[in-house]
């Protein structure tokens, strides 16, 4: 595990030393902060509307801050990450290969393992620095307003979870990938597919609908933005989580035999 | 013991093939070929009856490094072909042959990177696929251009590589300060690997393999991009690692494995065809080495009497008019040594001639090489594709090579 651990660091750290890490992390900001403020403004126009309708009514103003910002901002973030975490992914065993260095780490007394789980960790902790952007806001939203805990939390939950196992799939295809640019655009290409599938094919239908639309991942965080747990859906983001980083390995192990 | 039937989800090779002995020295083999060694195909496959893992009889210590049978395809190309060989503790062997010859192949399977479609690897007797951490920690492993982290500091990659091997406080500290110090990585310590020179980079290289001090070194053409002082360097250190390490390096050099290993393999498509040490290939080299001398004068035949009282061969080639007048071209026949070098120039110098050019041909182990390289190249062609006896031409073509790897 001190191997796994000392890889991790090191992936972490290269994004902090290099322009991708920053240029992830202020377009994410950048975009996500515009939503927020975006959704805080409208809150407060809903806000307006609502006291003088009830000046009018004479019924008690009220605006969800859940509906009016929680659910839309969570929701959007969690789509804008589809589009951010196959840059995250992209360089981790296609550019250790191309570089030669996966020909070193092979050579040294590592496990496939302990390679995958250093990448995959070393990813992550980049990915929390995303959702450290998500938890920020979530600190203004409660210092101006009086959102419900639950669901809040809740939201924070399923979007760690969602980009854990859209990290794992990102891995994954870093790892079948010749290059760091084909790895981006394969994991992109099947994020979109994966979310169309989710928002054309809705549950309820045919089972088949039933089956392709939970296959989502943005499809089972809709229920977590809504302010919804589902056990459900943490399992199916642990279980995509682990099966891809299974497969991460086999793929590094792909990659001995195919040369 | 039981043994595993698959690594990481992925069946193991099937056990090696009937082993296959590397070519060896057998002086009055093949001499109407003019090179005494044996070679593959004309002792036959099946002859190879002794596993290179049992190398005679039985062996107190295992070797550091044995392979027996190895075979790595690419498609319908064999970029290995059978290769067997052993490095003991105390020498250097160098892996030669032209590039796409099948070292760097051979290296990267060696050293764990890729699965062999066949045969065996032990280090220290641990097995590479079936005992990979164990037996790898008793690896060091320079590639051919050392691929380092650009965004890391020289210490902070080589404390990264040090916890990678396993080593631990103290144990690291005293490791990470012996490479500072042996490899003259003071100066650069703290500068990020990106901005190194070629020179430091592959002194990190090296650093990385040695760290762990572990028995074997596997060195990728450890020279490559060095300039003379680098390489006088490097071969100080290498002859000091001699005494507690086997080494194995590849290198297309063949100054440098003349002057660094103590037994040489040389390999063509993929094949072994030749082992020995340096100077029993060059002592079979075929024909003399013609050294060529320019010579001034007056004399009608000034080589006439020095090439016969050293035994060579002296003609006259033509004749060079140059701006000063004509000059005769004389071409002696022979591997000239120092003494015969040093009396020719005394010979010039007291008949009064004027030197204009001395030139000497290949090596004698580059001419063994040539000869091994080009005719295996020629012969072997047939066999580089994985087909059928029967579905092979009768006549090697140049194009069924194309897929050759990187050497």
């Amino acid at each position: 595990m001190v191997e796994a651990w000392a890889l991790a660091l090191r992936e972490f750290r290269s994004f902090l030393r290099s322009p991708l890490g920053y240029v992830l992390l202020a377009v994410h900001a950048l975009a996500a902060g515009l939503i927020f403020v975006t959704l805080l403004f409208l809150m407060r126009e809903q806000l307006v509307a609502s006291a003088q309708e009830s000046a009018r009514s004479l019924r008690p103003a009220a605006v969800s801050v859940q509906l009016a910002v929680v659910t839309p901002y969570f929701i959007n973030v969690a789509s804008q990450l589809l589009f951010v975490i196959p840059f995250v992914t992209m360089r981790s065993f296609a550019e250790e290969r191309r570089s030669g260095r996966l020909q070193l780490l092979a050579s040294y007394p590592l496990h496939v393992w302990q390679l995958v789980v250093g990448k995959y960790l070393g990813v992550l902790l980049f990915a929390l620095l995303l959702i450290g952007i998500s938890v920020l806001h979530a600190g203004i939203l409660i210092a101006v307003s009086t959102p419900i805990g639950g669901p809040l939390i809740g939201a924070l939950l399923g979007l760690l979870l969602m980009t854990m196992a859209l990290l794992a799939i990102g891995l994954f295809v870093s790892a079948l990938a010749q290059g760091q640019v084909e790895a981006a655009v394969l994991t992109l290409g099947l994020f979109l597919m994966l979310a169309m599938a989710g928002g054309v094919l809705r549950a309820g239908s045919a089972w088949y609908q039933t089956v392709i639309a939970n296959l989502s991942p943005l499809y089972q965080y809709t229920g977590f933005g809504q302010g919804l747990f589902s056990w459900s859906a943490v399992l199916y983001f642990v279980a995509v989580t682990v099966f891809f980083v299974a497969l991460s390995a086999r793929g590094v192990d792909l990659i001995k035999w195919r040369g | 013991m039981t043994q595993a039937k698959s690594i990481g989800g992925f069946p193991l090779p099937p056990p090696a093939e009937p082993p296959r002995l590397a070519p060896q020295f057998l002086p009055g083999a093949s001499a109407a070929r003019g090179i005494a060694f044996t070679r593959r195909r004309e002792e036959g496959m099946q002859a190879d009856a002794t596993s290179a893992l049992a190398h005679g009889p039985a062996r107190a210590t295992p070797p550091l490094l044995a392979v027996a049978g190895l075979v790595k395809s690419y498609g319908p190309i064999r970029a290995v072909n059978g290769l067997s060989f052993e490095v003991d503790r105390g020498e250097i062997v160098g892996l030669l042959g032209p590039n796409g010859a099948g070292k760097s192949t051979a290296m990267r399977v060696l050293v764990g990177y890729q699965v062999p479609h066949a045969g065996r690897i032990r280090i220290d007797g641990g097995d590479v696929f079936r005992a990979g951490a164990q037996a790898k920690r008793r690896l060091g492993y320079l590639p051919e251009n050392p691929p380092l982290y650009p965004e890391m500091l020289v210490g902070e990659y080589l404390e990264l590589v040090a916890r990678l091997k396993g080593l631990r406080g103290t144990e690291a500290r005293a490791a990470l300060a012996g490479v500072r110090a042996r490899l003259q990585l003071e100066g650069v310590w703290r500068r990020p690997t990106a901005q190194l020179s070629r020179g430091f980079r592959q002194r990190v290289g090296l650093a990385q393999a040695w760290i762990a001090d572990p028995p074997l070194l596997v060195l990728d053409e450890p020279t490559t991009g060095l300039d003379p002082n680098q390489i006088a360097d490097l071969r100080r250190l290498l002859a000091a690692w001699r005494s507690s390490k086997g080494i194995l390096l590849s290198t297309h050099i063949l100054a440098e494995a003349r002057m660094l290993c103590d037994r040489v393999l040389v390999m063509s498509r993929g094949r072994l065809v030749a082992e020995g040490r340096p100077g029993d290939l060059a002592g079979h080299a075929p024909g003399p080495v013609a050294t060529t001398v320019l010579v001034r004068g007056s004399q009608p035949d000034p080589l006439a009497g020095f090439a016969a009282r050293e035994r060579l061969t002296a003609h006259r080639e033509g004749e060079q008019v140059q701006a000063t007048g004509a000059a005769a071209l004389w071409r002696l026949e022979g591997e000239l040594d120092r003494g015969q070098r040093d009396r020719l120039v005394a010979h010039i110098a007291a008949l009064g001639l004027e030197l204009v050019e001395w030139s000497a041909g290949l090596s004698a182990l580059e001419r063994v090489f040539r000869r091994l390289t080009l005719e295996e190249g020629e012969e072997g062609a047939a066999d580089d594709r994985v087909a059928p006896a029967g579905d092979r031409p009768s006549r090697p073509s140049p194009a069924r090579n194309r897929g050759q790897t990187d050497g």
